[in-house]
């Protein structure tokens, strides 16, 4: 109970950060930091579209994938892994939706179009699709076991596209940007008050993601225990019609 | 600017509304 309580004043903790960092973010991104002088006002996008990106591809989809293989590998099976990837991917799929709603505003403003078949736009929008397959194949109905060690197979499958989307810009000749921080000499190409609050808008969507995994997380094994007593409760039952049939 | 306004609004309301749905699926046990 005491260790149930100390868990959810850390997620609270987490929570209440991720807000005060996020709030932060919107007055720096929005009031403090300066104009660009090619892109102009439109630049304020950077403080909120890369960090979503940085959580959807490589925080979520990352940690789906890793969770999955943890799943598979017989000697670290256990359904908290199942749990912790199905909880990633769902919060990983909002934030990639994001990702792409903030780039089609910031392209229709930088290039005219809500969207092009850019690769870097086309892979980030395949992963999306491929991400909600894996929520798709979590709803059919089968075994727990079954369901997980397919979702675990469709998540690697489906993080295979995390790396195309990073190198899309250097392997095709695209519309969309080079990296700004995480580029090939990791030298990044954002100074002074403008660095600072892509850094602050970072570390408030990293902390907004781990708490809203962490309550997923809760929800996840709390459906699965719910779904463990049902199916008990319903074999106790089939057991009792069963001795009551043979008893008369 | 009113790109900039569009894209921090649009994000606010997806998050504001994911999280309340998280809390609220928390409270209530789990239950879809």
């Amino acid at each position: 109970m005491e260790e149930q309580i100390a868990k959810r004043r850390w997620v609270s903790v987490v929570g209440i950060l991720a807000a005060i960092s996020l709030l932060g973010t919107v007055i720096m991104g929005l009031w403090v930091t300066p104009d660009d002088a090619v892109q102009g006002a439109v630049v304020r996008l950077v403080y909120i579209h890369p960090p979503m990106a940085w959580v959807a591809l490589y925080l979520a989809f990352g940690l789906s994938a890793v969770a999955s293989l943890l799943y598979l590998w017989p000697r670290t099976r256990n359904d908290r892994w199942d749990a912790l990837a199905a909880s990633a991917v769902e919060v990983g799929v909002v934030f990639n939706g994001l990702t792409l709603l903030t780039g089609a505003i910031w392209g229709r403003d930088t290039w005219g179009v809500w969207w092009t078949w850019d690769a870097r736009l086309t892979s980030t929008a395949i992963l999306l699709l491929l991400f909600l397959g894996y929520m798709a194949i979590r709803r059919i109905p089968a075994d727990p076991e079954i369901r997980a060690r397919r979702c675990a197979i469709m998540a690697i499958f489906a993080f295979v596209d995390v790396p195309i989307v990073h190198f899309s810009v250097l392997w095709w000749q695209t519309l969309h940007q080079s990296a700004t921080v995480l580029n090939a000499k990791l030298h990044p190409t954002i100074h002074g008050s403008m660095a600072w609050t892509l850094l602050l808008g970072f570390v408030a969507f990293t902390l907004l993601f781990v708490w809203m995994v962490a309550l997923r997380f809760a929800i996840e094994k709390r459906q699965a225990s719910q779904a463990r007593s049902e199916l008990d409760e319903a074999i106790r039952e089939r057991r009792a019609e069963t001795s009551e049939q043979s008893a008369s | 600017m009113s790109y900039v306004i569009a894209g921090y609004l649009c994000s606010a309301v997806v998050l504001a509304s994911y999280a309340i749905n998280l809390i609220l699926r928390h409270r209530r046990g789990g239950s879809r």
